[in-house]
Parts: structure tokens; sequence; C-alpha cells
């Protein structure tokens, strides 16, 4: 496991320099949630975090060393006062076994001598036992711990735990931050705004979506959007392919058309539309529609956004929402005609 | 590194260590043994990060050097070579050959840098104490340690060291033992440290019979014992212990004192038919005799008198036979004497004659 241990990503400056001043001046509580949207880099600041309050000579920005044995154990990611609770291959959630070890791994004194830090990532995978065995451990650790609690559905988490953490929100870098960031990481820098609008913004996200071919995807998505609203493409056959890629990915995209159309329509600034060619049959949609069918249609992807976290017929879920945008692609279509 | 010796050599050390080599593998590197040669000695190190143990044995004509590897395969390579096999191992480019006669193996090594060593032990307390009353001390209390309390600090036996001596002391919140050992050394406070449940197994498992010296070093987070060619660091439970003295009965008391053999096995005898969730058990103390009588919930009932030095007022007492009869089991001396105060107070058990071990349990209402 590689550990991430340069400073964190710019857009973490003033939220880095707060915690840090804290942990400075013994002010940071000993537990923390860290909670934003996935791709902030949540899980690389907790991360430098710790191998900054585990590091002996970090200096006053709170970077660490890189020569110090910590810093050597964290590079090799052995560094035994560091205790990780992930989900487990093969599980869904975290179960109260782990919680269990981790509590005894807790009350025990530190192996180096220093703090031991405990990541929980992702927090909202605890099931309410689990969640409710670290409560005790939440409350009153023993002396030198810090717990950093990570979670991209804050109200997920019960108010117990949540009442026992010192909140720390990881907001969604401003626009340019983001771009002028990803500019730097990506091999085609003229990507960055396209990815940051599939990736809601958050640029880790658009990282790795830029190295998955998603611009390419999305556009396929696009293409077969409009087909469908021209009635060249037969809506079950769509399902059928959809069904076989990452269901939650491609609804969020097709959802995020609908969503700029219905902004377009109000005069309101697209994001993903920037991808849409202006020629698009979309924006002709877009344009003839009353917004009570787009909002049904957007209502539509929200269920079967919903329906997809379930056991239900995957590939059925897709067919009852594409049919019901094929008869409102219809119907805008014959009123054209007539 | 190089080295050439024998089947033998290897496979003790290995096998000292391998018992806390981590089976879950949270961490790759923990599967792996830190082997260093270095000054003409052998050194295997294995941890699961709540346990280190290092076993030492003398080389000759060894080139320094140090790595890691799979504890595992190493063992059973060792293992599956015939009985005096010469061993040759040697470390290159981040492998590790073993050969010996016309067996060829290369593992794979992990850097020592990634191993996650304890550090040098500092500011410690040091003393040292004869390995069989060691031994002893442990074997008297740890019955007595808590096992996944919420009270995280009972799981575990308190090392309360003093001037001269070494207190051992358990309690899983219903009854408690303690016990002291002669140390020598120089303490300048009393210290006291928890020692967690899985190190005194440990612990125990690697105390021979012999009877060498132990040296014993107590820093803030760990505790390191060193016994002959094994050296065993466990940290430390980061908790304060409750005061014992306290719950230990005091001043004006009844006493019993009993055949200890004899007693256990009327105790035993009986525990068959108390009840098997509760293990409860009366005692009946009368004149010159103690009755413990055990029923069940179908009924069942057992009864058995033994003839005791007890002269007080009768009485009646009950109690979880089990925390009566581990107590029984680890003492040593011909008698023991048991004293009480009324039927509602904890009963105090001590070996006849010695002043070294006590023992509390609490009463159960029947």
């Amino acid at each position: 496991m590689s550990v991430e241990l340069g400073a964190p990503y710019p857009w973490h400056g003033p939220m880095w320099g707060r915690l840090q001043s804290g942990w400075r001046s013994g002010r940071l509580p000993h537990a923390l949630i860290f909670h934003g949207m996935p791709g902030v880099g949540k899980r690389a600041f907790a991360e430098a975090f710790a191998a900054s309050v585990l590091c002996r000579n970090s200096d006053d920005k709170g970077r660490p060393c890189g020569i110090c044995g910590e810093c050597q154990l964290m590079a090799a990611g052995t560094h035994p006062d560091i205790t990780r609770v992930e989900i487990l291959e093969d599980k869904k959630e975290i179960g109260i076994d782990q919680i269990r070890e981790l509590r005894e791994v807790v009350t025990l004194r530190s192996h180096r001598a220093g703090f031991k830090v405990v990541i929980v990532d992702p927090a909202d995978a605890m099931n309410v036992n689990s969640s409710n065995a670290l409560l005790k451990t939440l409350e009153e650790p023993s002396g030198d711990t810090l717990l950093i609690l990570l979670t991209a559905r804050f109200g997920a988490l019960l108010p117990t735990v949540r009442s026992r953490c010192q909140a720390v929100a990881f907001p969604t870098p401003a626009a340019a931050d983001a771009e002028a960031w990803l500019r730097g990481v990506l091999d085609r820098p003229d990507d960055a705004p396209a990815l940051l609008a599939l990736a809601d913004g958050a640029p880790l996200k658009a990282q790795y979506l830029a190295g998955q071919d998603a611009l390419p995807m999305a556009a396929g998505l696009i293409r077969e959007l409009e087909a469908l609203a021209t009635g060249k493409s037969d809506p079950l056959a769509v399902a059928e392919r959809w069904a076989k890629s990452d269901i939650p990915t491609t609804l969020s995209w097709v959802g995020g058309v609908l969503y700029d159309l219905a902004r377009l329509k109000f005069g309101g600034v697209p994001s993903l539309i920037n991808i849409v060619s202006r020629t698009s049959p979309l924006h002709d949609f877009a344009s003839r529609t009353d917004p009570g069918p787009l909002f049904e249609m957007i209502d539509r992807v929200r269920e079967a956004q919903r329906d997809a976290l379930t056991s239900l017929n995957q590939q059925m879920i897709l067919e009852g929402m594409l049919l019901h945008w094929n008869e409102r692609f219809t119907n805008m279509n014959k009123r054209a005609k007539s | 590194m190089k080295l050439n010796t024998s089947r033998e050599t290897l496979l003790k050390p290995l096998q000292t260590v391998a018992g806390v080599v981590e089976r879950r593998q949270t961490l790759p590197i923990l599967s792996n043994v830190l082997i260093a040669v270095s000054g003409g000695h052998l050194n295997m190190t294995a941890t699961d990060l709540e346990v280190e143990l290092i076993a030492r044995t003398p080389v000759e004509g060894a080139t320094d050097g140090e790595t890691t590897v799979s504890a595992r395969k190493l063992m059973d390579i060792c293992r599956a070579l015939p009985e005096g096999a010469a061993v040759e191992i040697s470390e290159s480019k981040g492998k590790l050959a073993v050969k010996s006669g016309r067996s060829r193996f290369s593992l794979s090594t992990l850097p020592v840098g990634d191993f996650p060593l304890v550090p040098k032990i500092e500011g410690a307390t040091q003393f040292s104490a004869a390995a069989a009353q060691f031994r002893n001390t442990l074997a008297r209390t740890q019955f007595a340690m808590a096992q996944q309390d919420v009270r995280y600090y009972l799981n575990g036996l308190l090392f309360e060291i003093t001037s001269n001596q070494l207190r051992t002391v358990a309690t899983d919140g219903h009854r408690l033992s303690l016990c002291d050992c002669p140390i020598e050394g120089k303490i300048a406070k009393p210290v006291q440290a928890i020692v967690p449940r899985k190190g005194i197994l440990e612990l125990q498992r690697l105390l021979g019979d012999g009877d060498e010296r132990v040296a014993v070093t107590l820093s803030d987070n760990h505790i390191r014992i060193e016994l002959g060619e094994a050296v065993f660091t466990s940290k430390l439970i980061d908790g304060k212990f409750p005061d014992y003295e306290r719950v230990i009965p005091q001043g004006n008391m009844k006493r019993l004192v009993g055949d200890r053999e004899t007693l256990r096995q009327a105790l035993h005898r009986t525990s068959i038919l108390s009840n098997e969730k509760y293990r409860g058990i009366r005692l009946k103390l009368g004149n010159g005799t103690i009755t413990a009588i055990a029923n069940n919930p179908e009924l069942e009932e057992a009864e058995e008198t033994v003839e005791v030095d007890f002269t007080g007022e009768a009485m009646e007492i009950g109690f979880n036979v089990n925390y009566v009869l581990d107590v029984l089991a680890v003492l040593t001396s011909q008698e023991v004497e048991m004293m009480f105060i009324d039927s509602n107070s904890s009963c105090l058990i001590q070996p006849r004659g010695e002043k070294d071990s006590r023992h509390v349990v609490m009463p159960m209402r029947l």
C-alpha cells in the first residue's frame, strides 16, 4: 500500500493550516469526522495528517521530515501505530469484529512511543452494531489517540457517532482551483473542464475518470441519448447495453445531462452540456419541451438510482426508465411534426 | 548476509518466534521473520504489533547482515529437510537463498527498514527475578484476568514493582488474585504497568522450568523480558488499574483451615450437579466441618462434608465454584486458609504458611 506523504492538495490549504495549528496547540479533539463528496481528497488528507502527527521532526507547516524511522515506516505502509479500518474484501460493511479488534488496539500503549492514529474509511460503512461498539472508544479513548472518520454521507452516520466527533467539512474546491490543479496532472490538459463536469467538480475523481477513458464513454452515452431523442434507437436495446456498464456512473451522467437541459431552459449555467455539441438534438429537445415532462424524466433517474442499490433486476430498472423517456421523446417529436 | 549452519540451529529459534507471527496478516510484513546476523549471533524477530519475540542463537563463521522473509515458508523448509542437514543461507538482490544438499530455495524478502520493530526502550525500570518464581507468580494470578471486558484495564495482569518485590494482580470484577515475587534491581520509585492478556499467555509458554534468572525492563509503553535465548516484548495497556487493596477483606475474620487437595476434590465432585450456567455452590460451615451443597434446575443434588479446622459461629455462604476451584488448583501448599466475614462478604483464600499469594472470591446469593 503506498501512502501519500507529500503536502496535501492545494485546495486543502486553509483546512490543513487550521487543523495543524489546533494540533500544535493541543486544542485538537481526539475524534474527527472528515466529510465531503468522493474525490476531494479526504483520505489523502487524513494520511498526510497522520504522517505529520507521527513524524518526530515535522516542520512548522506540519510537513513530515521523510527521513526519520516513523516516516520510513509510513512510506512502507507498515507503521504500527496507524490502524486503518476499511471494508474487508467480499464484505459490504465494516463489521463489529473489526471495531472490537480496533478497541483492543486502541487500549494498548503506542508501539513507537508516539501517538496512535486510527482512520475509519468509509465510516458510513459501519452498521448500527459496529457504530455502537465504537461509541465508547470515540468518547473516551486512552491517551494519545487520534481517531479520524471519513465519510461522503455525513447524514448516514449515527447521531451518537456524530455528536462525539468534531466534524470537518471538505468542500468541493472552487472550479478554477480544481481546474488549475487538474490541468497540471492530465496528459491532455484541455479535457480538464469536461472531466471536472463529469466528476461533479471533485478533482481527484476527475483525475481517476481521466484514467478510465471517461470522456469517450460519456460521449457514447450522449450519442445514445440523442438517438433516443430522435426516435432512432430502441430503448430496450439501450437498456441492455447500459445494464452491462457501471450503472451508478451511467445514471449519474445521463442524469447530469438532463439536469443541464433543465438549467439551460431556465437560463442557468450548465456544466455537463459543455461536452454536448451545440447542434445536438438534445438542445433542440430542451428548447421545445415543457419543464414538466423534463422534470418527470429527472425524477425517473433518481428513482432508478435508488432502486439500483437494491437487489432488483438492474436491467429492468433501466428498461422502466428508458421506456418512460422514450414516451416523452416521442410525444415531443409528434408535437413537432403536427 | 551469509550463514552456514545446521537445520536444527535454524529451526529452534524459528519455532520459538513462530507463535506470534500474525495469522490475520493485516500487514504483509508481519508474516515475515526478521533474520539478523551480527557479532556471532543469529537473531530472529517476529511481531504481531502487540507482542514481539526475539530468539538468539550463537553461530560461527557467519557474515553479518539482515533481511526479512516469510516465517511460515522458511520454517516449513527447515522442517522438511532431513534431520541434522547442513544448511547455507545467503541474501543477495532481495532474495534469500537457502541451500542444503541438493535442495535450493529462493525466497523473496522485504526491506528490514519496513519491519515495525519496537524502538529502544528508554527511561526504564530494570530488575531481575528467578525464572521459577516468576513463572509461579504468573501462574497463580493469570487465571483471574478478565477477558474482553469493556473495562479494558482488567484484560491484563498488573505488575506492581516496589523496591524489592514484584506483585502481580489480576481481577475480572468477581474475583481477584495477587502474588508476590522477590526481585533484585534498583527501583527508584514504585511502578505499575498492565501487561495485556495475550502477552501473559505467550510469556507463560516461553518460561521454562530452568533455574536461570529473567531480566525485566519496563518503560512507559513496553515491557521487555529476557529469558535466556529469547527476548519477549509486549505493549502495555493504556489505563489505570483499580485500587485492588480495598477489595481484600481485612479485620476480624472467621478462619477455616483445611487440606487443600481434599477440599478441591470434594468441591470438584459436588460441582458436577451445580447449575451449569451459574456454577453456584453453597458452603455450610459448622463446628469442625464444611459441607458443600449443589443443586441444579433438574432438581438433582450433591452434598459432601469435609473435616476442617473451624471453630467459629456456624454460617452459610454461596460461591461460583469455578472461582474457588481455580484458586485451589494453582496453590501448592498442603493446607489452605479460608477467611470469612459473613455470607455477604468476600472470602479470602491463601496458602497456609505462605504469605506471598492471596485470592479473593466474591460470594453469590443463592
